[in-house]
């Protein structure tokens, strides 16, 4: 399959938020901040990538080999829950206030069904490595460019005159069901 | 049985690399827990930072604040101190 038309699939026609409706926890209670919606899009971004890789890896070099392909759930989780924890103490010690501001949602990446999603489509499409790279860092490039676009409508969405009732996360809802019909229909018709 | 070998070996080596990691970057941390051990407990505030939490940070920039807490006396206080002089 064309590298390229794979990259665009995931990046914007099967988005992962919009078309695929994986990951809308962090999209919902991340995006207040446009600093933090960046942030929180290039963690989950760095996690896919690398979680992709290296489940990629184990799949093909240790649990098929072995027979154990009936794992490879719970090993993914494994290796998910590792890496985000890991990008967790590299963001604690390098970008202190960033680590504050995000909170409890960067642990959240773990059982973000987007990142597990995303790497057993790989598996399930059976992706060559180079396919399953682009695949997933499509993957967490859309994230983040629809979360970054969701972070500023939000903030013209404080200022505006908006109903009580539906202040705050309905009105954020809409708004995210809106794009989702946009992005489904007239990007890549 | 190579399912269970598969994945005690694979949560090892993981767990290696994230206490090798955590150890490494955030050696602070472990002194200010040592430090929130150590003092007495109550979140008083009588120290002026609020919690024992807030005062372990603070004696993490300055040592001398410790003298500040006004429950710790006693055998307490002579714990603190001889940790004080440990690691220092």
């Amino acid at each position: 399959m064309n590298l390229i038309s794979l990259f665009i699939a995931s990046f914007l026609t099967e988005n992962i938020v919009l078309a695929k409706f994986l990951g809308v926890c962090p999209f919902i209670g991340t995006s207040n901040k446009e600093k933090n919606a960046f942030m929180m899009g290039l963690a989950v971004t760095g996690v896919v990538t690398i979680s992709s890789l290296l489940t990629y890896c184990l799949y093909y070099y240790v649990l098929l080999p072995t027979n154990t392909g009936y794992l490879k759930t719970i090993v993914f989780i494994l290796v998910i829950a590792s890496m985000v924890q890991i990008v967790e103490i590299i963001i604690r010690n390098k970008f202190k206030k960033i680590h504050e501001s995000l909170g409890i949602y960067l642990p959240l990446i773990t059982t973000n069904c987007a990142v597990l999603g995303t790497v057993l489509l790989n598996i399930n499409n059976n992706f060559t490595l180079l396919e399953t790279l682009v695949f997933s860092f499509g993957s967490g490039a859309g994230f983040t460019l629809v979360i970054y676009i969701f972070s500023t409508i939000r903030a013209r969405l404080e200022t505006s005159n908006v109903p009580k009732s539906f202040r705050g996360t309905p009105i954020a809802l809409i708004t995210a069901a809106i794009m989702a019909l946009i992005f489904g229909r007239y990007v890549g018709g | 049985m190579i399912g269970i070998l598969i994945l005690s070996i694979l949560a090892f080596i993981l767990s290696l690399i994230l206490v090798t990691l955590e150890y490494k970057l955030n050696k602070k941390d472990i002194r200010q827990e040592k430090y929130c051990e150590l003092l007495p407990g109550y979140n008083c505030g009588a120290c002026g930072f609020g919690s024992c939490e807030g005062m372990a940070k603070a004696m993490l920039e300055d040592i001398d604040n410790y003298k500040k807490c006004k429950p710790l006396r006693g055998e307490p206080l002579e714990k603190l101190k001889v940790y004080i002089e440990k690691i220092n």
